[in-house]
């Protein structure tokens, strides 16, 4: 039984699927794409990347890849903003962001392919960010080199741009990360001092060693305070301008009266100091931060996601002849020519062509139709040439095309608040007003009856007992642990508030083409009339339509094996001709193919929403009729049926024409449809929706959908969307299937479940707790203690949500 | 006991260094990736 599912990228298989041998064994692909890059790696000797990736790879591009001339890259002029060369070498390091790079082995894969390019001398490419850095030797190896073997493997390479973003972040972390080692370090040593003057206080020390001891832990201590803990400090500080409670301002006033109380009873040599209890509290409290800290940013990229839209290199006219230039070197006027496949850089008027020309708009509406430009009509960049070459005059580029206002759209989408999880923020603020007020009034009562000493301990031990660290873990602990469930289900959450948000939905809206469909047309139905043979028809179309970058010709390139065509003519508007087995055959229009009415009719009724091209020869006559739709995906009823039984209304959002997006809305019953709907106007709706208090879940997957997924309260996008969708999306579905959004549900419901459990635990604690501080019960080192059991219990109750499924009990 | 007025400064001191070469790694961005290097070891490849 052949496999369903394409060996590479998990795309589904066409009927007649191609086959290559990958490391001795049959493999089935969706496309010649995906064949080529497989037999690629299979030939390095690198299939071990097949065992060791951990997420699916992307569909390889169709056409075949770089048809453009990559030596631009050689260019100095156009390698200015991302390479750098070594002084005194010929060594050059390159930066690049590379689209594609999921997980460690795609990371792998580039650098072991990468490497054995001669005179290449390091390359790091980072997972996480999808940077790569590469070394090398300019005299042994080129760029274009380089680059070519990285698509050639199946991603898309671009020049690194200036993505601010991504490198401030990097920043952050690093500083992080020193800050913690500087408190791990800390602490081992001063609790190491600790656990000899405990000794001291049970069997007796001599008065110059505790004293020693003490300083000694004053010294280690002081980094601790005053680097590791600034984050708190500066955080409730700007709480404190700002009038408003912060957690971090217990957490500060602890660690500062601790460190003030035991510096005094240091340099007086009288009563207990709190070091070890300090640095166990800045240190736990850091790693909390660090590892929720580092959820978030995977895959928020900002800037990035816009380049892999449009291409990075385009040939420019210079007297008449065409020379390969870097996109950001066009400048309003030029004309530059776009080959058939390749994709348009920007915004242009169409010049003298004898006939229109055919691009195909998918990112702008989400159709997958091919639209007919007349000379001097304005073309998009990002469009695809789906026709003859084409000329044009630039009109407009860089930050004025249509494309980039669309991401303008987008991230003023995302600068706006999601709705926020207000209500656990204003259980917080209440908190921290009644600890403060708590702690200080058990202080000034200590101190009236025992004394200063007696008085500040007490304080800090309610301040530090009382600290939220469990309850502030308990959201995140208990969210990285259901990220760990979802992406072992091959969901990707993105923005873990998305959980929490998830619960309050009372609208579903989908797109349709690329979420609801498949974004592809398939072969629906062939017609022909009496003794036509249907397998000959079907391998006269696959073999005419190999050549065609068409997106009719994708869906009928595997529809059987094809034979050799000769005198091969592709005519826009019109269909494909060629010569195979003795007689000229034509697919395409009913004029071109030459079929007349009777025998059209003869074939009955082809529904609205269908594609329709028709197969005839010469000699023949009519051979049929092949219709073509955007399929919907399977599974899809089930999936509305479930969100409709818990009560949310369920609409369609599409770019497409009024009869296709009704067959579909039908088909699903959801409540209510929308054709014909721009990204401007998408955006506006579920704005609408959210202010009328009705919260959207959205899923997606174009560029014209990204700000709409932005702004939604929950966005989804589909693992085979855009970049800029996915980065804009709270979850990204990357099995590509429908019926996982009901799974992202089931497991979100657990996940809260979760949630809950820690805040009671971790809040009954601290309400227990307070009054047997106050009570003088609990010293500081005791508090410090509990405060990490606690946080352990928490943390651990959340591993328990790794295990989550749909079926399982939470 | 005298001898832990030599040794625990000195601890202190080898801590600061490891501190130091601890920042150096991060600054040169050795922590910056933490996924990758987990597959390297994976190579049954004898490498130069």
């Amino acid at each position: 039984m052949r496999p369903e599912r394409c060996f590479h990228c998990s795309e589904p298989n066409p009927e007649r699927a191609p086959m290559a041998r990958i490391a001795g064994v049959e493999r089935y692909f969706c496309c010649h794409g995906c064949l080529a890059v497989a037999s690629f790696i299979d030939s390095s000797g690198l299939q071990a990347f097949y065992q060791r990736r951990s997420e699916q790879s992307k569909p390889a591009p169709y056409a075949a890849t770089n048809a453009f001339d990559l030596s631009a890259y050689d260019r100095p002029s156009f390698q200015r903003g991302f390479v750098d060369r070594r002084p005194d070498s010929a060594d050059c390091e390159a930066r690049l962001t590379i689209d594609g790079v999921n997980c460690g082995a795609c990371s792998w894969l580039i650098r072991k392919a990468v490497s054995e390019i001669e005179g290449v001398r390091a390359v790091e490419v980072n997972p996480a960010t999808g940077w790569a850095h590469i070394v090398f030797d300019s005299g042994q190896a080129k760029l274009s080199q380089i680059v070519g073997r990285i698509a050639k493997l199946g991603y898309q390479p671009a020049p690194a741009s200036e993505d601010r973003q991504t490198a401030r972040w990097l920043q952050q972390r690093r500083k992080a990360l020193a800050r913690l080692a500087v408190a791990g370090f800390g602490m081992m040593q001063v609790m190491t001092y600790a656990v000899a003057m405990y000794a001291g206080a049970f069997s007796g020390i001599d008065a110059n060693t505790e004293h020693f001891l003490r300083l000694i832990s004053l010294i280690v201590t002081t980094p601790v305070v005053f680097y590791s803990a600034v984050p708190f400090f500066t955080r409730a500080w700007a709480a404190v301008r700002k009038r408003s409670m912060s957690m971090d301002i217990p957490v500060s006033a602890a660690i500062l009266i601790a460190y003030v109380l035991s510096v005094a009873h240091t340099f007086l040599q009288v009563g207990d100091v709190y070091f070890d209890s300090i640095v166990m509290f800045v240190f736990l409290l850091s790693v909390a931060r660090f590892l929720v800290g580092g959820l978030n940013q995977r895959t928020r990229t900002d800037g990035l996601s816009i380049d892999s839209a449009t291409p990075s290199l385009c040939r420019r006219f210079c007297d008449q002849r065409l020379v390969t230039v870097g996109v950001d070197e066009l400048e309003v006027g030029d004309v530059i020519a776009v080959d058939r496949g390749e994709l348009v850089p920007a915004d242009g008027q169409l010049m003298d062509a004898h006939q229109p020309a055919h691009l195909q708009q998918a990112w702008l509406s989400g159709e997958s139709r091919v639209v007919k430009v007349k000379p001097g009509d304005r073309v998009l960049a990002g469009s695809r040439n789906v026709g003859d070459a084409v000329k044009l005059r630039v009109v407009a580029i860089g930050e004025q095309r249509s494309i980039s206002q669309i991401k303008a759209l987008y991230q003023r989408a995302l600068a706006k608040q999601p709705p926020a999880i207000e209500q656990i923020d204003a259980l917080a603020r209440w908190f921290v007003s009644i600890v403060l007020g708590v702690a200080l009034l058990g202080g000034i009562l200590w101190t009236a009856f025992g004394g200063y000493a007696k008085g500040l301990e007490i304080m800090v031990a309610v301040l530090i007992v009382s600290c939220p660290c469990a309850l502030s873990l308990a959201t995140p602990a208990a969210l990285a642990a259901v990220s760990g469930a979802l992406i072992r289900r091959g969901i990707l959450l993105a923005e873990p508030a998305a959980i929490e948000n998830l619960s309050a939905i009372q609208r579903l809206v989908l797109d349709k083409t690329g979420s609801l469909t498949t974004g592809q047309l398939a072969v629906e139905a062939i017609h022909t009339p009496p003794n036509v043979d249907v397998e000959w028809l079907k391998t006269v179309a696959a073999s005419l339509e190999q050549r065609s970058s068409h997106p009719i010709a994708m869906a009928l390139s595997g529809l059987a094996a094809p034979i050799a065509v000769t005198a091969w003519q592709e005519r826009i508007g019109g269909g494909v001709q060629g010569t195979l087995a003795g007689a000229r055959y034509r697919i395409g229009q009913p004029d071109f193919v030459g079929a007349n009415d009777a025998e059209r009719q003869a074939l009955g009724e082809v529904a609205s929403d269908r594609t329709v091209v028709w197969v005839g020869s010469d000699v023949h006559g009519l051979l049929g009729r092949i219709e073509l739709a955007d399929r919907l995906r399977p599974g899809v009823p089930s999936v509305v049926q479930y969100f409709s039984s818990l009560g949310m209304k369920i609409s369609i959002l599409s770019g497409d024409d009024e009869a296709i997006v009704r067959e579909v809305a039908e088909h699903c019953a959801v409540d209510e449809y929308f054709s014909r709907v721009s990204p401007s106007q998408k955006l506006a709706q579920i704005e609408a929706w959210q202010t009328d208090q009705q919260r959207v879940l959205f899923v997606g997957d174009g560029i014209n959908d990204a700000p709409a997924l932005a702004q939604a309260a929950v966005g989804v996008a589909m693992g085979s969307g855009s970049a800029m969708s996915r980065s804009g999306a709270d979850v990204i579905l990357l099995n590509d299937d429908l019926s996982d959004l009901v799974e992202l549900s089931t497991i979100a419901d657990k996940g809260r479940a979760l949630i809950r459990q820690n805040l009671w635990w971790a809040g009954g604690y601290n309400v227990m707790i307070i009054p047997a501080a106050l009570a003088g019960l609990v010293p500081p080192w005791l508090a410090a203690v509990g405060m990490s059991l606690s946080s352990l219990v928490v943390v651990l109750n959340s591993f328990r949500g790794r295990r989550l499924s749909s079926s399982s009990r939470a | 006991m005298q001898s832990i007025y030599l040794l625990i400064p000195l601890s202190v001191i080898l801590v600061a260094v490891a501190l130091g070469a601890f920042f150096w790694a991060v600054r040169s961005g050795q922590f910056d990736d933490l996924d990758s290097p987990a597959l390297d070891i994976l190579d049954d490849e004898v490498d130069d």
